[in-house]
């Protein structure tokens, strides 16, 4: 029988703590939510020997126990929960070699809980290049603890990591420092209160909103309200604690750690002086993010050529195979179009997951954050909304999620608030198929015009987001103390593990997540399309031939199909809808389209694709399909007009529920999520309708 | 001793005394307090925000933060 | 073998239906008889 440890990975930010949860765990993570919160929650198994199973948790960075923000919480109540089953049996802090002493101060923090605790440096391969050295046996005897050196870059050190942490039961479980030294009369109250709880865990959950099990939450409060002391004074405690603990680790590395500074390169400064220079870095952002738009639109458009020819040809080929019948045309007009209106985006998807990942692993999304802080300070938005802003560019819904580190209430709040405009990967195929119908070939500078118009696409979306900020600075009344601390970590190549699992697990999760949606969408609207109440559907052939006698029989087939189709359940809604939406230059079908887009936006290509399907049984690429409707007037229905009124209703449309959903989640008001809805809808609405009017 | 925010950049610096009312624990977290090592490594257009270095963490704080922290030139 | 086609069709329906409303109609309560354990105190 295996024995299973669960273990608990901690650290700072930046200090390869994911790198190592990697190299442990590869591809056997899973990456869910904690309960009730949207924080990540990473863990992933690895064989510790033979018969030991680790179960290991990536527990979200942070640089003390003192919690600020959700992370923290996160990770203050895994170790306090002790019924929990996540509870560790050892607990690893993964610390950064160049700052030990910061690094550190965790570590001590997590010791007093009384948890058997390892101390892993990470970045060991680094000592010498940095004038690094370390006495270990010293550090080990001061720490009172287990050190591993390890280096995630190339893999070493894990395989001593993995012997150490099976003797876990020897480690020391002993206090680095006693907390009742900071304020005696204070703790011994809080002692008396609750006589059989150690101090150090009474004092963390005193000092923040932390569930503690066994504990009511109240008693405690009573407890310290008898003492009366104000949150300030708590605060001058909490500072009282970081000193003693800065006190105790500097006198543990006064005789552990050598540092000669003589012997050190720093390539830091170099990257920074050009990249964070006050014109430069500009300039250089702007280039990378064009040079991403660009690459994302050329790179991938061979592979979604080719997945959208192969689903043409399944669906061919199995019509052709398969028995004739209604699950048979479900198949094929119904569920293999919906789901390549999906599987096309693949591509799109991947690229702009690996870019923003490349950005944020090499350190440089850090630098952009104090680039923008001040200029995003004029629209009443945090030099951190920029993380939010840039991956809002993949998903509003991870983007609403990293707002959490905005210190400033109303920053954060209106950072999430204008995030959804930024143009999300679920737009994404939205505009490359209508980018591709009604945009011309030719080039500007060397920029083609569909990677052009795109890339204003995304700029729209910024602005809009922007200018939704600025109005909302200056409208919402919200007092909230404002301070703002971003650590710029040293410049890394991205190590082409941690970019790959990041590119994997999110495209993964956005296929599998939309495309279940997507196809309980198809079937639905399929059925929808393929069955209509009343004579009208039902005797479709008789009065098509009634009313035109002199078509052949293609043309007539043709006819009919989509005679049904306007009859069918689906063409009635469509139809209904149809006075509200012309006015933007659309017809009842993209209407239809419209409505399933609000289940997830990238719905939108699979419902055309489906309903096109329905109405003519020629297989074809969507492309095709969609080129080849034409209005009544015998213009075709995706001009220069309707497209551009078409791109510009989902660049401000609030179309998903699930950011509806998180947006409720994170700031706990049905309030804003319902002011976002009708807030962009409405204004989309107005601004597809100008454009498709000016234009037409 | 003069205010972080008027120190230039690339000069050393010790930490003095800290406005502890006001500033942030976060940052007391990372180093920042009396007697650790500060300098200035660069500033943002119009100053703000800085770029500054307390013993070995690179940390970006902004001017209003900066004028609660008290430095001694070394 | 139309019936066996016509009961497919059926059975994805429904199916796609049940599955649209859990997702969005009835998140809430799913979401915390599932991941909750009575220990967690979620907040």
């Amino acid at each position: 029988m295996s024995k299973s440890l669960n273990i608990a990975l901690l650290g700072n930010p930046n200090t390869g703590k994911t790198s190592l949860f990697n190299s442990l765990t590869g591809l056997s993570q899973k990456v869910g939510n904690y309960p009730g919160i949207t924080v990540e929650k990473k863990e992933g198994i690895c064989m510790l020997n033979r018969t030991t199973k680790g179960h290991i948790i990536d527990l979200p960075g942070t640089y003390s126990l003192n919690a600020s923000s959700i992370d923290e919480s996160v990770v203050i109540e895994t170790l306090l929960n002790k019924t929990g089953k996540d509870f560790p049996d050892v607990s690893v802090v993964v610390t950064d070699v160049e700052n030990l002493k910061r690094n550190l101060l965790l570590f001590t923090q997590v010791k007093d809980l009384g948890i058997p605790t390892l101390l892993v440096i990470n970045m060991a391969d680094q000592m010498k290049r940095k004038g690094i050295s370390l006495d270990i046996p010293v550090l080990e005897k001061a720490l009172d603890t287990k050190i591993a050196l390890i280096s995630t870059r190339d893999n070493k050190g894990l395989e001593v990591f993995k012997e150490t942490i099976l003797n876990y039961r020897k480690f020391s479980t002993d206090p680095s420092i006693s907390i009742e030294t900071i304020d005696k009369e204070y703790f011994q109250n809080l002692g008396k209160a609750f006589p059989n709880q150690s101090i150090y865990k009474l004092w963390l959950v005193v000092t923040q909103d932390v569930n503690f099990i066994k504990i009511d939450r109240k008693r405690v409060s009573d407890a310290t309200d008898f003492k009366t002391v104000t949150p300030s004074y708590l605060k001058r405690l909490q500072q009282k604690e970081t000193i003693k603990r800065y006190q105790f680790i500097n006198n543990v590395l006064k005789q552990g750690l050598k540092v000669d500074r003589e012997s050190a390169t720093d390539l830091r400064s170099r990257f920074d002086r050009v990249l964070i220079h006050k014109f430069w870095g500009y300039i250089i952002f702007f280039i990378i993010l064009a040079t991403i738009f660009q690459s994302i639109f050329d790179w991938s458009s061979i592979p979604m050529d080719f997945i959208d020819s192969t689903f043409a040809n399944l669906s061919e080929t199995l019509k052709n195979k398969l028995p004739r019948g209604v699950f048979t045309s479900l198949l094929t007009e119904g569920i293999i179009p919906g789901l390549g209106g999906i599987v096309i985006f693949i591509p799109q998807i991947a690229f702009l997951f690996l870019f923003i990942s490349i950005l944020e692993e090499t350190g440089y999304m850090s630098r952009v954050v104090f680039l923008m802080d001040r200029g995003l300070r004029k629209f009443g938005l945090s030099g951190k909304s920029v993380i939010p802003l840039i991956s809002g560019t993949a998903c509003a819904i991870p983007a609403v999620m990293a707002t959490r580190n905005i210190e400033n209430w109303k920053e954060r709040l209106i950072t999430i608030l204008v995030t959804p405009f930024t143009t999300c990967s679920a737009r994404l195929p939205v505009y490359a198929i209508l980018i591709s119908l009604v945009i011309p070939e030719g080039s500007f500078f060397g920029l083609n015009y569909k990677g052009l118009m795109l890339m204003t696409l995304y700029l729209i979306g910024f602005g809009m987001a922007l200018f939704a900020a600025w109005i909302l600075s200056k409208t919402l009344s919200i007092k909230s103390k404002s301070y703002f601390v971003v650590e710029l970590p040293n410049y890394k190549i991205p190590l082409l593990k941690n970019v790959g699992i990041t590119v994997w697990e999110k495209t993964r999760t956005f296929v599998t997540e939309a495309g279940k949606i997507i196809l309980a969408i198809s079937i639905l609207l399929w059925i929808l399309a393929s069955y209509g109440p009343g004579r009208n559907f039902n005797e479709a052939d008789q009065i098509v031939l009634q009313n035109y006698p002199e078509l052949n029989q293609e043309e007539m087939e043709i006819k009919v199909n989509s005679y049904k189709l306007e009859n069918s359940y689906i063409g009635i809604l469509g139809k209904t809808l149809e006075p509200l939406i012309s006015p933007l230059g659309y017809d009842w079908k993209i209407g239809i389209a419209l409505i399933s887009s609000f289940a997830a936006r990238e719905v939108f290509v699979g419902t055309l694709a489906t309903i096109y399907s329905v109405e003519n049984d020629v297989e074809d690429t969507i492309k095709n399909k969609m080129a080849s409707e034409v209005r009544a007037n015998g213009e075709p229905l995706f001009n220069l007009a309707s497209g551009i009124s078409l791109m510009l209703f989902y660049a401000f449309a609030m179309q998903c529920m699930s950011t509806l959903a998180i947006v409720k989640k994170e700031t706990n008001s049905w309030k804003w999520p319902t002011i976002q809805l009708f807030g962009m809808t409405i204004l989309a609405y107005i601004i597809a309708f100008l454009t498709y009017q000016f234009l037409a | 001793m003069i205010r972080l925010d008027k120190l230039s950049p690339g000069v050393k610096a010790e930490i003095e005394k800290i406005d502890t009312d006001k500033l942030p624990l976060k940052l007391i977290e990372m180093g920042c307090l009396p007697g650790n090592l500060i300098s200035i490594v660069q500033k943002a257009p119009f100053n703000d925000p800085l770029y500054i270095k307390i013993d070995e963490s690179h940390l970006a704080i902004r001017k209003e933060t900066a004028k609660d922290i008290f430095v001694r030139l070394i | 073998m139309d019936w066996i086609q016509t009961i497919l069709v059926i059975v994805s329906a429904i199916g796609a239906l049940m599955f649209l409303l859990r997702k969005f109609i009835f998140k809430k309560q799913n979401s915390k008889n599932n991941n909750c354990d009575e220990d967690c105190g979620c907040h």
